[in-house]
């Protein structure tokens, strides 16, 4: 199978691939396509840029080691998104044990390094890098329990149904935890937004 | 409805930067893969359940042929007797010895027969009365069952004449105690 058979291949379509005839590319494709909105989802959640990174690579890792595990039962960001979720959590509660932290938002070195962003326009104003910030330092005062569907509804786009598989509750409980999640977001937000 | 309540809200969280994997990443990932590789051995990760179950079936094997619980000279070490030491016990210089069990039944009818005889058995260490004691033996072990009132060893017989002589050294010895 050539390069350009398995790019239009679905995600099913490609771990099954994988699975069946070991075929790295696929592999690779599937890594291609979810690393960004995986790092995005987990910086999102832990507020670490060198965690997340890690914790990225260790999903992909655990995809590559149980492929096997993958049925067709559940779509296939439903089952990586899952395994990223748990290993976030995880590495949230060793932080919280620890209790580490770093002055710098992005990392543990000294300097603050640019995270490249080929969306982000120079034109921006700057009033919106603060909100965004803010935002940021908003959500990682959320509880996890309600940050987590917040972040893979308002910020991910995904839906009820799927937040609901991927973190094994049900619908009405997703629905109820996103809207406590807002509420907290926006009383913690009340001098950028008012009710 | 409630989402119309947090509009703003949900439409920065929408724009907010998307962030991005670094330009390195699919290099250190395989890196990574690679080294997994390399550490596992094919045949393990391959069939791990059925290395686990073998190794835990060997274990219970290793254990039940160590343990024998079942075996017919099964011996449980919490219930073995503890073996008699026949250096210590006394036997006689006789070239026949006698087994221990007849040894004690002569001393024992040795002291029955001191006792008729008024004869003071301090010497003997054997309880006087056997009436409660038996004696059993099989293969050198001997069980002896004692009463209470047969611990008093030493009960000496005296006349009417040392009975006095005893008030006598007993009156001695109060009048010396009182200076």
């Amino acid at each position: 199978m050539n390069e350009n058979d398995l790019n239009n291949l679905s995600d099913e379509e490609l771990i099954l691939e994988f699975q069946r005839t070991n075929n790295e590319r696929a592999f690779n494709l599937l890594v291609k396509r979810f690393k960004n909105p995986l790092i995005n989802y987990v910086y999102r959640f832990l507020g670490d840029y060198d965690s997340c990174v890690d914790v990225i690579q260790d999903t992909f890792v655990k995809v590559y080691r149980y492929k096997d595990r993958y049925t067709e039962v559940a779509k296939f960001s439903t089952w990586i998104y899952t395994i990223a979720t748990n290993l976030a959590k995880t590495e949230y509660q060793r932080r919280k044990r620890v209790k580490t932290f770093s002055i710098s938002g992005f990392g543990e070195e000294e300097n603050n390094y640019e995270i490249k962003d080929n969306s982000f326009r120079p034109d921006k104003s700057v009033d919106s890098l603060y909100k965004e910030e803010q935002i940021q330092k908003a959500l990682l005062k959320v509880k996890i329990v309600y940050r987590e569907p917040v972040i893979l509804r308002d910020i991910q786009g995904m839906t009820y149904e799927e937040i609901a598989d991927i973190l094994n509750i049900e619908v009405g409980t997703v629905k109820s935890r996103i809207n406590r999640g807002r509420k907290r977001l926006q009383k913690l937000l009340k001098n950028v937004y008012k009710d | 409805m409630e989402e119309k309540k947090f509009e703003n809200l949900i439409n920065d969280l929408k724009n907010l930067r998307k962030i991005k994997a670094p330009d390195n990443f699919e290099f250190k990932l395989q890196a990574r893969i690679n080294n997994l590789s390399e550490k596992e051995p094919e045949i393990v990760k391959k069939n791990y359940r059925l290395v686990t179950s073998i190794a835990f079936a060997s274990v219970l094997i290793i254990l039940s042929v160590i343990f024998r619980p079942f075996a017919e000279d099964y011996e449980d070490p919490f219930e073995i007797q503890p073996q008699l030491r026949e250096d210590l016990i006394a036997i006689s210089e006789n070239s026949n010895t006698q087994p221990l069990n007849e040894i004690l039944n002569d001393s024992f009818k040795e002291s029955d027969s001191n006792l008729q005889k008024g004869i003071p058995s301090s010497k003997s260490n054997l309880p006087e009365k056997l009436n409660d004691i038996n004696s059993s033996s099989t293969d050198n072990q001997i069980e002896f069952t004692i009463s209470k009132e047969d611990l008093n060893f030493t009960r000496p017989v005296m006349n009417d004449e040392e009975i006095k002589q005893v008030q006598i050294l007993k009156q001695k010895l109060m009048s010396k105690k009182t200076y």
